[in-house]
């Protein structure tokens, strides 16, 4: 157990491939209860969806060979020839109809990835390789949507149930699961044989390690290849043992939102203040000196490789100054106190950097405290819309899109419970949303990202992508659509 | 003869009551449950994601009976308890008391494990101390054990893997199928209660010392190995087992640190997931299974407790 | 005046044992009631630059942590809050778990069922569970989590009391008592009480440690104290994430728990000792 391996044995094939995450998701292999991570770390082993985003953040084909709009409402794809599930059946625009039929119907309508498909009225299937989406309303996301629409095996789906199935999924992926909970407490992946990408290594292990500190200390003790979320501080650890370190292009924007709709009397309510507040805190030092720069500042809401991301925001520059004189005009020279309600233990660091916001708060006067809420009782808050706090923890996160509008709506009077509603927003959001004009669209957002800068709704922080760090030896390593490409890691 | 029939009948009688109290037991339990769950939050929001709109929160609450007003969801559960059946986990589908019975084996070898470390380490070690507590080497011992018991066993168990496990490579951290990985878990957990027990059992031990039966024994040369396991150890007992029977839910809490640490696939794992996720039919079937086991436990404990003090036996009542 | 000063001072002489746990206990009271002004540094505000300085470094005795704050000044900091739970938590549990296992030794019958199903449930409901509850309800606070804690603890007393109490009672010298037509008050009080010492002042400074311990167990399931308050339960879940780069992190807090419980425990000793030289 004592460190890594100098040569690859013969029988490194058998050799699984150890992967620490911190969560597993929580309805086991049904993918369509919920959107995002930690399924996507399993879930992309297993399944593969229409489409996903590049190297650099841009949605393209994956089951898909192409796709184009043929109109404001239609949709078509050409599929991958070939593609066969890991019961050996073919995949087709047929089974891929049946699946899209099932989370268009009122039962798949209740799921979260259902949901995300409300605008689809109609999937047909023109021939084998054809598939043709029609749209109730223009919807210019449609194919980063599909992102998150793994393509079951609609046989298994339809003869295991939905309960069977979330044990036993079958899908088209390079793996193909063996094992939710083996003797190790590790979910076991083996090769597809069908698989129109066979992996590399054919066996792998996911460990769900949800403390910081005991992945750190499976990582050092060479129990694990892959492991994901560790502090940056103790990277140097890994670098001098050789492993290499991934960060995931698909950043979200770390913030505190205001709720100003709660709390309308509050400074807070005051644009002025909100700027204060963003000028008030050093996120260049916040990025550099406690994340080691893996979480660079934030500018507005989206990450570059965004896209409608507005290259030409800058962050927030560091003034207390300038900061003070707002909290003045504003009539607060002496400033405030207030309270912010935060879900810790999301990120690495998040309390460092809750600290240190504090403490530059503290120096222009403002004095905020932080109440640790658990996520139970923060999504209760933000559905009914009734924020104890004037300010409360809420990523701009444009997963699973990729794309900078959705964060943009639930800072806006379109969230169904809004805390921050501007009116004179709502046309431009309207617009954005069903504008089919790639370049017209990605103008609307970058002026709707311009919009957002000026009335501050939120306290911007950071950008955060999750860091997975790879262990010497193995190449190939890749991270797309948020989950690692396990099928093209090779022992080297 | 008169006598054996007397104690099967109270067996008996005893088992019958017994079973009643479990049954009020295992009622109050789910009740309190189920008032206490209800203000924690609400489980459909958990399963709705980012900004749900009304129309999905009720498709999703009629789906899994949220939509059932408080009484009658809770008459619908007990109804179906009563068969044993807790109701599908609201994030797997999977039957809620399969996925908690799957993982007890788990929690019952690592409880087991610790349970016999500590026993073995600290009755000698509380006895040890207990024989002469003056004495400057006892002085040491019992000051090691209080040390011992000021430090959490989350801490000891970060220590123990940096020291085996990076440091030395000597045993892995991850996994459950070697039994090379017990070992580590095994001693983390016995850190919540060994200290507490060494210092109970020297505490009962010395108070039992001065008294005049084993003042008398000693003078009339009864041996001191005699005396202490004899005499002053069994005198010291009732506290002991007192003690293991109130910290084994303790040592459920203490499941779940370890049980995160080592990645040990057992019941405590669950529970947190299942508690942060508010997936309330799973969290009643582990409430469920714990509360018997917990009860099981005390049961052994008073039984053992009657056995040897004779004066706590019913038929002296 | 002085006759009062000697006659409290007589058993420390008796027993050096309890003089060194009572002067320890002085010690961390001075250190509880000066924690304010003995602090060199702010608890809260750290510079950055100074981060990870071990201890020992000029200016910080103790060293700092990941955000430049000083150790010696957090741990003072923290000292009245991890202090004033474990003590808040102790006394609820010995009120309530005491009273209900001298009432349940005492009166046969219902009392006695009804108070040892309660110590049942409450023993079978899993604490993780009551916790999360509490702190979705009541929220993180000094008295939320005071009262989990001594909720979750009382059945500790409530079964010792009342196993030890029925030993007592079947003694000869509280049968005696009883023929005598003692009032049960008064055996209770008088009799039992003071045969209930030895065992509950061993009870309450491992309680008291367990208490200790608990707090930071709720920290690392992030059920413990509120965000800023440097508990030690808090300083010993925040440093197990700098293990290798800052160990005297996990070290110092460890340690303040560690002395702390052996003063206690010296004072616990120190006072059976005194109980056993008596009779």
């Amino acid at each position: 157990m004592g460190g890594t391996s100098l040569a690859p044995p013969a029988w490194a094939e058998q050799v699984p491939l150890r992967v620490a995450v911190t969560l597993m998701p929580a309805s086991f292999g049904d993918p369509f209860r919920t959107l995002g991570v930690p399924g996507d770390w399993v879930w992309r082993q297993i399944f593969d969806p229409l489409t996903e985003s590049d190297d650099e953040g841009r949605i393209v084909p994956l089951l898909a060979e192409s796709y184009e709009n043929l109109g404001p409402n239609r949709w078509r794809f050409v599929l991958r020839e070939g593609v066969r599930y890991a019961s050996g059946r073919p995949f087709d625009a047929f089974s891929a109809k049946e699946v899209f039929d099932w989370l268009i119907s009122a039962e798949g309508q209740a799921t979260v990835v259902g949901w995300e498909l409300r605008r689809v009225s109609r999937v047909e299937a023109a021939d084998a390789r054809t598939l043709i989406f029609i749209t109730r309303d223009p919807d210019p996301v449609l194919p980063n949507r599909l992102t998150s629409a793994m393509m079951v095996d609609p046989q298994a789906w339809r003869e295991l149930g939905r309960q069977g199935f979330s044990r036993t999924p079958v899908g088209t992926g390079s793996y193909l699961l063996k094992d939710w909970q083996n003797r190790n407490g590790a979910v076991v992946l083996t090769a597809n044989p069908y698989a129109w990408r066979p992996p590399g290594i054919s066996r792998v292990e996911i460990y769900p390690l949800r403390d910081h500190a005991s992945r750190l200390q499976a990582a050092l003790s060479g129990q694990l290849d892959i492991i994901m979320s560790l502090r940056p501080e103790q990277l140097d650890a890994f670098y001098a043992r050789g492993f290499t370190v991934h960060a995931d292009i698909l950043r979200q924007i770390l913030a505190f939102a205001f709720d100003v709709t709660g709390h309308p009397d509050a400074p807070i309510a005051d644009v002025r203040v909100r700027q204060a507040l963003n000028y008030a805190i050093d996120r260049r030092a916040i990025s550099e000196d406690i994340l080691q720069g893996f979480a660079p500042p934030a500018s507005q809401g989206s990450a570059p490789n965004v896209f409608g991301h507005n290259p030409r925001i800058k962050p927030y520059p560091y003034d207390p100054q300038k900061a003070r004189a707002l909290l003045a005009e504003a009539g607060y020279p002496q400033g405030f106190s207030t309270e912010v309600q935060v879900v810790t233990g999301t990120y690495p660091n998040d309390l460092e950097i809750f600290a240190k916001l504090q403490q530059d708060l503290a120096a222009v006067g403002v004095d905020m405290a932080f109440r640790r809420v658990l996520f139970s009782d923060w999504i209760r808050q933000f559905f009914q819309g009734a924020w104890r706090t004037e300010l409360f923890t809420l990523a701009w996160n444009t997963a699973p899109h990729n794309d900078a509008l959705r964060p943009m709506e639930q800072y806006s009077c379109l969230k169904t419970r809004p805390f921050f509603c501007d009116e004179t927003l709502r046309p431009g959001l309207v617009a954005a949303g069903r504008e089919m004009d790639t370049q017209r669209r990605e103008a609307l957002l970058q002026e709707l990202a311009l919009e957002y800068r000026r009335r501050a709704p939120s306290l911007l922080l950071l950008e955060y992508g999750h860091m997975w760090v790879v262990a010497p030896g193995l190449s190939g390593f890749r991270v797309r659509t948020r989950a690692p490409q396990l099928y093209r890691v090779e022992r080297s | 003869m008169r006598r054996y029939r007397r104690d099967t009948t109270l067996v008996f009688s005893g088992l019958a009551q017994r079973a009643a109290r479990l049954l009020i037991l295992l009622l109050g339990v789910n009740a309190i449950l189920f008032v206490a769950l209800g203000l924690a939050g609400d489980p459909a929001l958990m399963l709705a994601g980012e900004d749900p709109t009304p129309e999905l929160l009720e498709s999703i609450r009629a789906e899994y009976g949220l939509d059932l007003p408080a009484w009658q969801r809770y008459l619908v559960q007990l109804g179906r308890m009563a068969q044993l059946d807790f109701g599908v986990s609201l994030f797997t589908g999977q039957p809620a008391l399969a996925m908690a019975l799957e993982q007890l084996p788990g929690t019952l070898l690592m409880a087991t494990l610790s349970m016999a470390l500590t026993l073995i380490t600290a009755i000698p070690a509380g006895v040890w101390i207990g024989q002469r507590p003056e004495a400057a080497s006892r002085r040491v011992g019992a000051a090691l054990t209080a040390v011992a018991q000021g430090i959490p066993g989350f801490v000891m168990a970060l220590v123990l893997i940096q020291v085996f496990v990076v440091r030395l490579g000597w045993l892995p951290s991850l996994g459950y199928a070697q039994p090379a990985a017990w070992i580590l878990p095994s001693i983390s957990l016995g850190f919540f209660l060994a200290p507490k027990l060494c210092r109970v059992v020297s505490a009962g031990v010395a108070e039992a010392m001065q008294e005049d039966y084993i003042r008398t024994a000693r003078a009339n040369g009864a041996s001191m190995r005699f005396i202490l396991w004899r005499e002053a150890l069994p005198a010291a007992l009732p506290a002991a087992v007192a003690l293991i029977g109130t910290q084994f839910a303790f040592l459920v809490s203490g499941v779940v640190l370890i049980e995160t640490l080592f990645l040990w696939p057992g019941i405590g794992l669950l529970l947190l997931y299942s508690a942060q996720n508010l997936d309330f039919p799973v969290l009643q079937a582990i409430c469920f299974v714990v509360a018997v086991l917990v009860f099981a436990v005390n049961s052994l404990a008073d039984a053992l407790l009657r056995l040897m003090d004779p004066r706590l036996r019913p038929t002296t009542q | 005046m002085t006759g009062v000063v000697s006659r409290l001072l007589a058993p420390l002489k008796a027993s050096p044992q309890l003089a060194l746990g009572a002067a320890a206990l002085l010690g961390w009271v001075l250190l509880l009631a000066l924690s304010g002004l003995l602090q060199t540094h702010d608890p809260q505000f750290g510079d950055l630059t100074e981060r990870f300085s071990p201890a020992g470094t000029a200016g910080h005795l103790l060293g700092t942590d990941n955000l430049g704050r000083d150790l010696w000044s957090r741990v003072l900091s923290g000292l009245p809050w991890s202090v004033g739970v474990a003590t808040v938590s102790c006394v609820l549990a010995l009120l309530v778990g005491g009273t209900l296992g001298l009432c349940a030794a005492q009166y046969r019958g219902y009392p006695r069922t009804i108070i040892n199903q309660l110590v049942d449930a409450t023993l079978s409901f899993p604490g993780l569970v009551a916790a999360i509850i509490i702190v979705a309800v009541a929220g993180r606070g000094f008295w939320p989590l005071s009262i989990t804690l001594g909720l979750l603890s009382w059945p500790v007393f409530a079964r010792i009391v009342y196993a030890e109490s029925l030993r007592l009672l079947a003694q000869d010298y509280v049968t005696a008592a009883r023929v005598m037509a003692v009032s049960t008050p008064r055996i209770l009080l008088g009799h039992l009480l003071p045969g209930l010492r030895p065992v509950l002042a061993v009870v309450l400074t491992f309680h008291f440690a367990d208490m200790l311990v608990a707090e930071s167990a709720l920290s690392f399931l992030g059920l413990g104290a509120p965000l800023g308050v440097p508990t030690w339960g808090a300083l010993l879940q925040e440093s197990r994430d700098f293990l290798i780069v800052a160990p005297w992190l996990m070290v110092v807090p460890a340690a303040a728990i560690a002395l702390l419980v052996v003063s206690i425990h010296l004072l616990g000793d120190g006072l059976s000792a005194l109980d056993r030289a008596r009779r």
